[in-house]
């Protein structure tokens, strides 16, 4: 008789755990998605599959869908991270899937502040998404903080080098030599450090006020600067008659800080019909933020330079073209279209410089250096995909409010639904869905979306009342009264909201059918049926203006 | 014979200057108009035979011009150009001028007037524009801005209320 083994049960239910436990694992595998190397993704072959897109701003959600349409693999941006909603220039021509992938996150990814693309399943029929980690959703703002802090620090250390005591300033202002170039920015420093109390020149370092000096109130050596900047500088204007004259001498100085495309800020005084000079901050500020920016941007798959490449002719006039809206008529548009060379970039919006289209006679190398003095624009190589980025994007709107990618492929698909002109529906969901500023943001490619902002307040008392929309939608007109007329007018700005008992609302599709346009007439009226404001707030969307580039 | 004189000497001073003019200078100009916006509509005021015009306010938001050299003492002479209002027969407002700069360590300039007026502009469809330009004088160096909207302005109506459902 066999002898029961006094552990088999046990033995029994540490298999079941073990088995179970596996189980759990292999299903949590299949569920889960786990970041992935650039070596992975080229080892799914379904990845080696070409994809093509060309356009001068595209969401990454809308990246994401057009690689899944052309090859087949489920490829999304997630959105929950904000992934799918950053816009990106994408020019890519029969280039594997998996380059441009991993030059996606190698576009966006620094040390710290990564992008990943992640999968769940296992290769062949795996599902990939691209998220930006938590490091990588904080960067721009750690970047901000850093750039002005090195600017106030700069100007503490400026203020305290150049500072003069009286009997200093007495003694140079006997000096009848001009102000030298070398000692202008210090003495400029010195004029704005004494004639402003410190919370001023806080407000004014930090961006939020200007300051206004009187020049008959500077101090002598104040003067002094001003006069012999004025006989330095023999400034002219156009009179109201065409002529030109001398500029008057000036009466008054304004001090501000202003960043242009730079990614730090520079502290400028103007004077009069001057212009002005930068005191603080200027070039050495931000070519020493750009070097600190592309030293974290290159990554250990990265390469700094590819000479055989950056030495070729770049093409006389444009040999590609992106798909793109104003304002991206720009230098990084025109750099895509005459190369061959594949590239992703992350470009400043913003529009052409006429002095820029020389550049495209030189080489690629000597046209990313001139996007580098103009934009302070930084570029590197990975898996022989070009990346451009440049060290003020995270100031840019963008970072700033970024604009929902499903609530713009919302209203792409209605424009597309409705012969390309947006429905009523599609309007009242944008500007419920989107803020003020990132309406402005998504005005970028869509210019109606700016004509939302003053009357979301309106289009928002159409999503709270059903009927009230529907009675618009079917008829074309509808009035609001009362407490709600007077919600519904809160964003105009331009009338007294507290006079308004109604409002009235007029919605038509008018023009023939190739200059259709969308008109949303709102009126305000008081207790006695007096039209308010001298303002009509109307609402027309051209059929052109349909919001994507197919 | 003192004009010419004074010409010749304008010339040559000019050339000189241009003869210290970085050849990698970069301008940038920026242009931004907030007014009119694409929803505000003006009621006509004027009428002018059987035309009615309104007057419409323009004003210039954040345009600038700008000038980054980097080494010290290059020098250059810079024209600048910021109008705000021109367009389609409107007489905007404009701030124009000019002024040799030249560069320290920080390699900066910039122009920003704060510009604003009123023009009369006719009924219909219309489109405001801010734009910004700088160049250095007889040279290929410039650079150019232009922004653009679009606004309304629509014939009085009869009487104060009616209108909507």
């Amino acid at each position: 008789m066999a002898r029961k083994d006094p552990s088999a049960p046990l033995a029994m239910a540490l298999a079941i755990c073990t088995a179970i436990t596996a189980a759990a694992a292999l299903t949590a595998t299949a569920d889960r998605y786990d970041p992935v190397t650039d070596k992975e993704l080229a080892s799914d072959a379904r990845l080696a599959r070409p994809v093509s897109v060309e356009c001068a701003r595209i969401y990454l959600g809308d990246l994401a869908e057009r690689m899944t349409a052309q090859t087949g693999e489920a490829i999304s941006a997630d959105e929950t991270s904000g992934a799918s909603d950053l816009r990106i220039m994408a020019s890519v021509r029969e280039v594997p899937a998996w380059r441009v992938m991993a030059g996606v996150t190698g576009l966006l990814s620094y040390r710290l502040a990564l992008w990943q693309w992640e999968r769940k399943g296992e290769p062949g029929a795996a599902e990939y998404r691209l998220v930006r980690t938590r490091g990588a959703q904080s960067w721009p703002h750690a970047l901000r903080e850093r750039a002005q802090s090195e600017f106030e620090r700069l100007t503490s250390a400026r203020m305290r080098d150049t500072f003069r005591t009286p009997e200093q300033w007495t003694e140079r202002l006997a000096d009848p030599t001009p102000v030298t170039i070398e000692e202008r920015a210090g003495w400029g420093l010195q004029v704005f450090a004494a004639t402003l109390p410190e919370d001023a020149q806080k407000a004014v370092l930090r961006g939020e006020a200007k300051a206004r000096l009187t020049v008959s109130r500077l101090p002598p050596w104040g003067k002094r600067l001003v006069e012999d900047l004025y006989n330095r500088m023999r400034p002219w204007r156009t009179l109201p008659d065409g002529s030109t004259a001398p500029a008057p001498f000036p009466e008054d100085l304004v001090a501000y800080t202003s960043h242009g495309r730079d990614p730090t800020p520079t502290l400028f005084i103007e004077m009069g019909d001057m212009g002005g000079y930068g005191y603080v901050g200027g070039d050495p500020l931000a070519v020493a933020f750009r070097n600190h920016v592309a030293g974290a941007w290159l990554g250990d798959a990265d390469v700094p330079e590819h000479t055989a490449l950056e030495t070729a002719k770049l093409a006389a006039t444009a040999k590609h073209e992106l798909a793109k809206h104003p304002p991206l008529d720009h230098p990084w548009v025109a750099l895509a279209e005459r190369t061959d060379v594949p590239l992703l970039a992350l470009a400043p919006v913003g529009r052409a410089s006429r002095s820029f289209a020389s550049e495209g006679a030189g080489t690629l190398g000597g046209y990313l250096r001139a996007l580098g003095r103009r934009d302070y624009a930084i570029h590197k190589w990975r898996h022989g995909l070009l990346l451009v980025t440049y060290a003020a994007w995270f100031r840019d709107e963008q970072e700033l409010h970024p604009c929902s990618w499903p609530v713009v492929r919302r209203l792409r698909e209605a424009c597309r639904s409705n012969s390309g002109l947006p429905t009523l529906g599609a309007l009242v969901r944008v500007a419920v869905d989107l803020t003020p500023e990132q309406l402005d943001v998504l005005s970028d490619d869509w210019a109606p979306a700016k004509s939302l902002i003053p009357i979301r307040s309106t289009l928002e008392a159409l999503d709270r009342d059903p009927e009230l929309h529907r009675q618009l939608r079917d008829s074309g007109k509808a009035t609001i009264k009362g407490p709600a007329a007077r919600r519904a007018a809160a964003s105009i700005g331009s009338i007294a909201i507290s006079a308004v008992e109604r409002v009235s609302l007029a919605v038509r599709t008018v023009g023939a059918d190739g200059d259709r346009q969308l008109a949303f007439d709102v009126l305000f009226y008081d207790k006695s049926g007096n039209r308010l404001g001298g303002n009509l707030p109307r609402f027309a969307i051209h059929r052109p203006w349909a919001p994507h580039p197919d | 014979m003192n004009v010419f004189r004074l010409r010749t000497f304008m010339a040559l001073l000019l050339l000189a200057q241009c003869a210290f003019v970085r050849a990698d200078l970069t301008l940038t100009a920026y242009a931004a108009v907030n007014r009119p916006t694409h929803n505000e509509a003006f009621t006509a005021t004027i009428q002018v035979g059987s035309l009615w015009y309104a007057s419409v306010p323009f004003r210039s938001i954040s345009s600038y011009v700008r000038a980054d050299g980097g080494t010290p003492n290059s020098s250059a002479y810079v024209s600048w150009a910021i109008m705000v209002g021109y367009e389609e027969g409107n007489q905007g407002v404009a701030s124009t001028g000019g002024a040799t700069i030249e560069f320290d360590g920080e390699g900066k300039f910039q122009r920003t007037p704060d510009i604003s007026g009123s023009a009369d502009v006719s009924v219909g469809e219309k489109h405001s524009s801010a734009s910004a330009e700088i160049w250095v004088p007889n040279t290929q160096n410039r650079a150019y801005d232009k922004a653009t909207d679009v606004f309304f302005v629509l014939m009085p109506q009869q009487g104060g209320g009616g209108g909507g459902a």
